[in-house]
């Protein structure tokens, strides 16, 4: 990794809904190329932290920005066009349609005409999706409709891919295949997963933040953090304070 | 919605569509010669709701959007084309400016409601109320001093002696037969149109945001600009039969605003179904010709049946009459519903 | 000239509230939109005169109306409402349906004129103008009607749950409440008070099938702009509403009022897309 300007970063990035503080100051960065991993117990706001990043939620506080720019004030698309794709928890398809135009409307909103229908087919050829182009997507399983969705993510080259735990529902061949898939991404674009099967973690992450009560409590690579008594704590609640 | 339609509006018609199309246009062409007038003028005005039919079946079916006020533009469209045609004397610029005045309306409406992001319940109950905001105002100009040039609006009595199109290449206006071919014409064209808008970028991005607004716009796309397209597109639609019925009777009336007209519109697509284009058109036929059928009724009756099938149909047909056929056809056939996917 | 133009706003909001309070409290338990709001008025009116011509004294009349629709919403809710929730856009056009039906079949039974009682209300006079004493009977009567909503909301054993079952219907049915009964009676309740309306606009309007659809405009987008808190944001709203719309109607027209207001919501649904009480976590 370069010594460049971090490819995303936050500063005492804030949201609050009503009397709760889901995100209470973060400071976060990332450098272009990573591969980072978030974990933390369910309510740590990790969510609500990528729905800042994609310009769903406003931050209630704080600085953040996406390749130079703030985009504290973006609409989604905006910040969508600027090259961050998500992977929401639930898969967030167009299930009426089929897979092939799914990819397509992906593909379509950076490429027009034939470099659009192209990169479908090397995306479906790379996931191994070719066989389904003609499904449709809402009669897929599960494991099959996380696939397209991811490859409506990357079709488009973004610059960052956020994966809001990717392989939730996923039997453990999918969840392997997953993880090969995202190691191979990670070639092209910088991804940030949030995931809660330490398995899946272990087969590709090299730096994991580790988010606590809307606030990073510790940032090192997957083996120190493992071996953390204050993070075990944190997951099974008896850690103390936030 | 069955998938079928929607899933396959992306690509472009199969012959046997276009061979359906022909079909209608050459029927639509022959059919004349075998119809006295006053048969071609009943079904003209079939032609134009099934017009004013196809925008709305366009706007909420593949656009996602329900707006109750697809009749202010027909007013719209009918009540510029009465007044420009009056006052300049020509008939062609009246026929542009009566699609444009609408169209503009409908930008600064939909922008203001879309680029407002409200939320699709107050976008129907606004749409609504704007409906109702016209009625009063048109039925309220009564007076000698509502007077647009030198065309009196005339509040509830309408205005009449709305004068008939003079087609740029013809020395004569149109004839009863001339308003027939026109409105026909017109409301293929428009469908074919229509169909082959959902085979483009455009048309193809529209039935994307009906199906998950937020996943296109994370996939970075304006998803209001799209949405404020496919409201000025519908509401030049139904401008443009707005502008047919008043080549059709001669005459414009506020009632071509009220809230029966709105859920006559309503009701032609919910009839129809809205997972097809062509549904709303048949439906908007098979509802005039049943209320031709029952004759002279009164107007309060008239209200309370489209209340009654409203009602109905929301209650047992929720995905429309030619659908909900569909689906028992299927059924009955044994076939595996594709639309029975777990959705 | 200050006198009469306060006059006729404190009036514009008091007419306001009374005509939405009705429709807000369906909204705000079942967040359904009834469209037929302004035909419960109507039948309201309709109740009114039936008793009046038949000897009944005029607040007899206005109960006796509030019953009768309060009864009738119940039938609807039970009949209609209840098989569409979580169907937001069909109970839309359900309710719509069902106003529809309700105005052809007044008009087919009774005829489109408006049928009017003869009132015994003089005129009272300041700032140089006259107005119609009855028109202070309207602004008590809809005080009344947000105040005595308000009491038994806060102090009654019902009202409690209410408030319960409007905040978090899952946790309330899961304390045992019956909450199909509650939405019933909450729907009845909003068609009674839209019923009192409408009677209490009688003797101003007349009964027609088409008195309805004079208000009903005003009443979703006081509605809308209110929020989920029926009281509060009908209060509010009405008071914001009230005050342009009567200050427009008397200087212009009161079509034009109603366009200033439309305008005027539009924009503030940019900035609360939720309505005014949108974000308030507790209260009425």
């Amino acid at each position: 990794m370069s010594e460049q300007k971090p490819i995303l970063w936050t500063k005492g990035l804030e949201r609050h809904f009503g009397g709760v503080r889901a995100v209470a100051g973060v400071d976060f960065s990332l450098q272009q190329g990573e591969l980072r991993c978030l974990i933390g117990p369910n309510g740590a706001g990790k969510s609500t932290f990528f729905k800042m990043i994609t310009g769903q939620l406003r931050p209630s506080a704080g600085e953040i920005h996406v390749a130079g720019q703030s985009i504290r004030n973006a609409e989604p698309h905006e910040i969508a066009a600027r090259g961050v794709g998500i992977k929401n928890q639930v898969p967030d398809v167009m299930n009426g349609l089929r897979v092939r135009e799914n990819l397509w409307l992906a593909a379509s909103s950076k490429w027009r005409g034939s470099k659009a229908v192209t990169a479908v087919d090397r995306i479906a050829e790379r996931l191994s999706l070719t066989r389904i182009l003609g499904r449709l997507v809402g009669e897929l399983a599960h494991g099959q409709r996380q696939w397209v969705e991811i490859g409506m993510v990357i079709v488009a080259e973004p610059k960052i891919v956020l994966l809001d735990e990717p392989t939730a529902g996923m039997s453990d061949e999918e969840t392997t295949l997953t993880a090969e898939l995202i190691r191979e991404i990670n070639k092209d674009m910088t991804i940030v997963v949030v995931e809660h099967d330490m398995q899946f973690i272990r087969q590709i992450a090299r730096m994991v933040t580790v988010f606590h009560r809307g606030r990073v409590l510790m940032e090192d690579t997957f083996d120190q953090v493992v071996a953390n008594p204050t993070v075990r704590d944190v997951y099974l609640g008896r850690a103390k304070g936030g | 919605m069955s998938p079928e339609f929607s899933a396959n509006a992306a690509v472009p018609p199969m012959v046997r569509w276009w061979v359906f199309v022909a079909i209608l246009t050459a029927a639509l062409f022959a059919a004349p010669y075998f119809m006295d007038d006053a048969f071609q003028l009943d079904i003209s005005i079939i032609f134009v709701f099934a017009l004013l039919a196809l925008s709305m079946g366009f706007l909420w079916g593949y656009a996602g959007i329900l707006s109750f006020g697809q009749t202010i533009f027909f007013g719209l469209g009918g009540y510029s084309y009465a007044i420009l045609a009056l006052n300049l004397g020509s008939t062609n610029l009246p026929f542009l400016g009566a699609l444009a005045l609408p169209a503009i309306f409908a930008a600064l409406l939909g922008y203001f409601m879309i680029y407002g992001r409200i939320s699709d319940i107050y976008l129907s109950v606004i749409t609504l109320v704007v409906t109702l905001i016209f009625e009063k105002s048109v039925r309220s100009t009564s007076g000698p001093e509502y007077v647009i040039g030198s065309v009196r609006l005339n509040g509830q009595n309408g205005i009449p002696g709305v004068p008939a199109l003079t087609l740029p290449w013809l020395s004569e206006p149109l004839s009863i037969s001339g308003v027939y071919y026109l409105a026909g014409g017109a409301m293929l064209f428009m469908y074919v149109a229509l169909r082959m808008l959902l085979t483009t970028r455009l048309g193809r991005v529209l039935v994307g945001i009906r199906e998950n607004e937020k996943r296109m716009e994370l996939l970075g796309y304006d998803t209001r600009l799209y949405k404020l397209c496919a409201f000025v597109i519908a509401g030049t639609v139904a401008a443009l039969s707005g502008v047919l019925y008043a080549l059709w009777g001669n005459f414009v009336a506020p009632e071509m605003f009220n809230l029966n007209q709105a859920a006559q519109v309503v009701i032609w697509v919910i009839v129809g179904g809205r997972s097809t284009l062509i549904g709303p058109m048949v439906g908007a036929g098979l509802v005039q010709y049943l209320s031709n059928w029952l004759g002279t009724v009164g107007v309060g009756q008239v209200t309370l049946v489209l209340g009654l099938v409203l009602m109905v149909f929301v209650r047992l047909f929720s995905r429309g009459m030619l659908p909900s056929i569909g689906d028992a056809i299927e059924r009955l056939r044994g076939r595996h519903n594709s639309n029975g996917s777990p959705l | 000239m200050i006198a009469t133009a306060v006059y006729l706003i404190i009036y514009s909001i008091a007419l306001l509230m009374m005509v939405s309070l009705g429709l807000a409290v369906i909204f705000g338990m079942m967040k359904v939109i009834n469209l037929a709001h302004g035909e419960f008025m109507m039948l309201g009116g309709y109740a009114c005169v039936f008793c009046v011509r038949s000897g009944v004294p005029l607040w007899l009349a206005y109960v006796a109306a509030a019953v009768a629709v309060g009864v009738f919403g119940v039938i609807v809710e039970r009949v209609l409402i209840r098989h569409l929730y979580g169907r937001i856009v069909d109970t839309l056009l359900a309710t719509w349906g069902l106003s529809l039906f309700l105005v052809g079949l007044v008009t087919t039974l009774f005829g489109p004129q408006a049928w009017s009682i003869p009132t015994q209300f003089g005129n009272v006079g300041f700032g140089g103008m006259n107005f119609s004493s009855y028109n202070f009977v309207l602004m008590a009567v809809s005080f009344a009607m947000v105040a005595i909503t308000w009491a038994i909301a806060r102090f009654t054993t019902a009202g409690l749950i209410v408030r319960g079952t409007m905040q978090d219907s899952a946790i309330a049915s899961a304390l045992g409440v019956n909450r199909d009964l509650i939405y019933m009676a909450t729907f009845g309740y909003g068609a009674a008070l839209a019923g009192l309306a409408g009677a209490v606009l009688v003797p101003i309007t007349g009964a027609s099938p088409s008195v309805g659809l004079f208000f009903v405009g005003k009443a979703f987008i006081n509605v809308i702009i209110g929020g989920h808190l029926p009281l509060l944001g009908t209060v509010l709203a009405s008071s914001l509403f009230g005050t342009i719309d009567g200050f427009v109607s008397y200087v212009w027209s009161s079509v034009l009022g109603e366009v200033c207001v439309l305008i005027v919501a539009v924009i503030l649904l940019r900035l609360l897309p939720l309505g005014i009480t949108g974000r308030f976590r507790r209260g009425l």
